[in-house]
């Protein structure tokens, strides 16, 4: 059977209250807060973090190490990809190690993207590929209009899911879907922002209608009633039109409407869905129904089954772990920055293309060196060995994404946008020491010994291009 | 290899402009005051006398200069000789100098001269700090500065040998004080440790008054050989010894690297010690100059340079070994941290005060019978140092 093998969540630190925003724009605070991606993060780089987490949940469940050597495909689905031409997702499968003959690509601008990403890894599996698995990846940073009504109800966040054969926690029973031409946001190619148009109108004549067709169609293709499913996960723009989508689609929203994440985190477009069921995958039963459904130019819906693999995805690491290391933004001005909406958050620097596509395995792929001759360990890269003088007897060592803090600062003359900058020389679990920036740290918490693991991040703009590499961050969960 | 130079080398003349923000004057000007200071303490005629020059100077361009040698036969009128220009960090000035040393020993030239200029405040107050967030790798490293490097190193040593900011607050305060006896100085006013605890931070454990400033300045050399010296001025200096030492700026991601003592500084001692006959740097040492850019860096210098044992070096400080009146005195005309930190001016200007201390010119900062006098710089992450042991002739 084809289904979940594995899912992985992603969501900033940053929590900006809607009260912060309300106070800044004079506009009525809709409570709780939204997520905010960190001034060095984008659609990218958050589902970078996503595919390792969902690669490291797949290791503590099944106890084998993700290899993405097997994976058939990858898709990013993104309305907020960093690039208006070139793929994220070919970024993400170099990160990745990815092999060169597997089908990677972006499903750019539509919400409901990782719903036609999830059905297009299901039935490249079902072909029969050699492949064992797939790799759907959905992300978004939308950028909302300041005051705006969605720029409060926006999030930011990630999520991946490891579609596979073998292994599954949740098998795929059913799938439907439904197109329409019905823009209920979009974003032509000059605007900064999302728009919408009048709320009434596109509810009831967008999303109600089309999401309750798809739910209604796949029960009925299933042919199963809504209360035979135990949680209904869907996309909404907010929580009051989910409970109206339940109700009008026969389910009753106090028991089987799953939480949409909306007020702790936000409207995180392709990944609502997919951070909406890993919560519900967290405390799921073996057995029992669940419906995904996504939304955006129609409707997509899919039913999936429980498996008695799903006890041993307890201990994975999911969205209560995210809630939990939120560290409020106080500021509404530098979530504008964060944002480039005022000043600049990155800026230019001395980057050469050559470079970083010769330095793809060093940088993209955290590879060291190791001396064959005697064992000596060198990152960044090298030729000859320092320790015996060696000349190009070197072999690859792939660098571990956890380490410990050796030494470190908190330095106040880098110009960053989220001040200070923190620096941390790491020693890496299994050997090699990285010395970067550390991100999404309150620089009190600094200190030798502290745990930490790599994240995927923006540096620079250097020649126009994102100059991605590595930081440190807190681990998370501990 | 024999490890010495082939014929010994005198310094005749030095030369420093006053250090700080020169908005008046340019390059060039700078380079002007300094060399002909010191052909005239030399007594030798630049244009006729001196036969080749090496400019230390870490980026001529950030005030409008090529790196290259022309900018110094410009600024000299020194036309159709040779001009290298040197540039390693921090210790830009010491290499320049240790070049012009090989030149004369080598027997080719009979008189040089070595020049260190930075004009670092015409391109703004973090200029040259900053500018590795432009320059350099375009992700390796990222983010580094002078000071995280060095405040780096003291989180691991206060982690390691239990002191704190107070013990780092000392070295500040000693090396303004000796800065009010330095007329050349940057900055010439007393502190108090209360004044450098309470300064803003640049780099967590360090502050404002930790920290050297960025500033304007030059300083210059002639040399010859020692057996000709006594021709142009018989107050004349020996090298008695040289070392010079490069490693990695990647040293950062060495996970042998302890941040807390650095190989560079180590061996070039080694080699100056071991060319002037040195064997208890600690008591044969009459004074140094030593690179404080922060106040932590001074105290892991007193380690390597072999003045106090590993984990030892705050003692020194403690105990006022280190300042004038005390045993070693170490940078008694202000150092880094109050003379300034005109990048590739300061190897020449610590060897200018280990002179002035030798030929008993030092005024109300000069050191009792100083004989040896001790020069080191390190340059960027501890990537490369260099020493310089230089004794009286009689």
């Amino acid at each position: 059977m084809v289904g979940i093998s594995a899912f992985g969540v992603y969501v900033p630190a940053y929590r900006l209250s809607r009260e912060v925003i309300a106070q800044a724009t004079g506009a009525r605070a809709s409570g709780g807060g939204r997520a905010v991606a960190q001034y060095d993060e984008d659609a990218l780089t958050m589902g970078v973090d996503a595919c390792w987490e969902c690669a490291d949940n797949y290791a503590r469940s099944f106890g084998i190490p993700f290899a993405a050597t097997n994976l058939a495909a990858l898709f990013f689905a993104s309305a907020s990809s960093p690039y208006r031409e070139k793929h994220a997702s070919s970024v993400l499968a170099a990160v990745l190690d990815m092999n060169r003959s597997a089908l990677v690509t972006d499903i750019n601008g539509s919400l409901r993207g990782g719903m036609t990403a999830l059905g297009m890894a299901v039935g490249a599996l079902k072909e029969g590929s050699p492949a064992d698995a797939a790799l759907v990846v959905a992300s978004d940073r939308r950028m909302a209009a300041p005051a705006s009504g969605e720029e409060q109800a926006f999030g930011d966040g990630a999520a991946a899911v490891l579609v596979g054969r073998e292994n599954v926690l949740a098998g795929v029973e059913a799938h439907v879907v439904v197109n329409a031409n019905f823009p209920h946001f979009w974003r032509r190619e000059q605007d900064p922002y999302v728009q919408t148009t009048d709320a009434r109108f596109v509810e009831d004549y967008g999303y109600i209608p089309l999401m309750n067709e798809a739910l209604k169609g796949l029960l009925k293709k299933a042919g199963i009633a809504a209360g035979d499913v135990a949680k209904l996960i869907v996309y909404a723009p907010n929580a009051r039109l989910a409970v109206r989508l339940a109700r009008k689609a026969g389910f009753n929203p106090e028991t089987q409407l799953a939480d949409g994440l909306l007020k702790s985190i936000g409207d995180t477009g392709n990944a609502q869905v997919f951070l909406s069921l890993a919560a519900v995958l967290a405390k799921a039963k073996p057995g029992e129904r669940l419906i995904v459904a996504g939304y955006g130019d129609g409707a997509e819906a899919f039913l999936l089954r429980v498996t008695e693999n799903i006890g041993k995805a307890e201990g994975c690491r999911g969205v209560p772990e995210f809630l939990k290391r939120q560290r409020p933004l106080t500021s509404y001005a530098k979530y504008l920055n964060f944002r480039d909406v005022i000043g600049e958050s990155s800026y230019d620097a001395f980057t050469s293309m050559a470079l970083l596509w010769r330095e793809e395995k060093q940088n993209m792929k955290l590879t060291g060196v190791k001396c064959t001759a005697c064992g000596t360990l060198a990152f960044p890269r090298r030729r000859v060995c320092h320790h015996c003088g060696a000349k190009d007897q070197m072999e690859d060592f792939k660098l571990s994404r956890r380490g410990r803090v050796y030494t470190y600062t908190n330095d106040y003359l880098y110009l960053n946008p989220d001040p200070p900058e923190s620096l941390a020389a790491v020693d890496l679990e299994g050997g090699g020491r990285i010395f970067c920036q550390v991100t999404d740290v309150n620089p009190q918490d600094m200190r030798i010994g502290l745990d930490v693991e790599l994240s995927f991040r923006k540096l620079h703009d250097g020649q126009e291009l994102p100059n991605y590499f590595w930081k440190a961050r807190p681990a998370i969960g501990r | 290899m024999s490890g010495v130079m082939k014929e010994p080398v005198a310094i005749i003349g030095v030369g420093c402009t006053k250090f700080g923000e020169h908005f008046t004057k340019s390059w060039g000007d700078l380079v002007v005051d300094a060399t002909f200071e010191a052909c005239a303490d030399a007594g030798v005629e630049l244009h006729k006398e001196v036969e080749a020059a090496w400019l230390g100077s870490y980026r001529p361009w950030i005030a409008g200069e090529r790196n290259i040698g022309s900018p110094l036969a410009e600024a000299l009128g020194f036309l159709y000789k040779p001009v290298t220009l040197i540039s390693n960090i921090c210790a830009t000035g010491i290499d320049a100098l240790r070049n012009a040393c090989l030149a004369v020993s080598s027997g080719m030239y009979d008189v040089a001269l070595a020049v260190g200029v930075e004009k670092m405040r015409d391109a703004g107050s973090r200029s040259l700090m900053l500018a590795n967030r432009t320059d350099g790798h375009p992700l390796i490293g990222k983010g580094r500065t002078a000071p995280s490097f060095f405040a780096s190193c003291a989180h691991r040593y206060f982690h390691e040998y239990g002191i704190g900011r107070e013990t780092l607050a000392k070295v500040a305060v000693k090396n303004h004080h000796h800065g009010t006896l330095s007329p050349k100085a940057n900055m010439q006013r007393e502190i108090t440790l209360k004044d450098v605890l309470k300064s803003p931070w640049v780099a967590e454990p360090l502050s404002v008054l930790d920290s050297t400033a960025s500033c304007d300045g030059a300083a210059a050399a002639i040399v010859t050989r020692a057996d000709m010296a006594k021709n142009f001025n018989p107050d004349f200096v020996k090298v008695a010894g040289i070392g010079f030492a490069v490693g990695t700026e990647r040293n950062i991601f060495e996970p042998g690297f302890d941040f807390l003592n650095f190989k560079v500084t180590q061996t070039a001692a080694r080699m100056a010690y071991e060319q002037a006959g040195v064997k208890d740097p600690r008591r044969e040492i009459d004074m140094a100059e030593c690179h404080d850019c922060f106040t932590i860096t001074e105290i892991l210098n007193y380690e390597d340079l072999g003045f106090a044992p590993k984990g030892q070096g705050w003692k020194l400080i403690e105990e006022g070994v280190t300042s004038l009146g005390g045993e070693l005195p170490v940078n008694t005309d202000g150092g880094l941290k109050a003379f300034g930190h005109p990048l590739g001016a300061s190897g020449i200007r610590m060897v200018y005060e280990v002179t002035q201390q030798l030929q008993e010119k030092a005024g109300k900062r000069q050191v009792k019978n100083a004989r040896r006098g001790l020069a080191h710089c390190l340059g960027g992450p501890a990537a490369m140092a260099g020493v310089m042991v230089l004794e009286r002739n009689d």
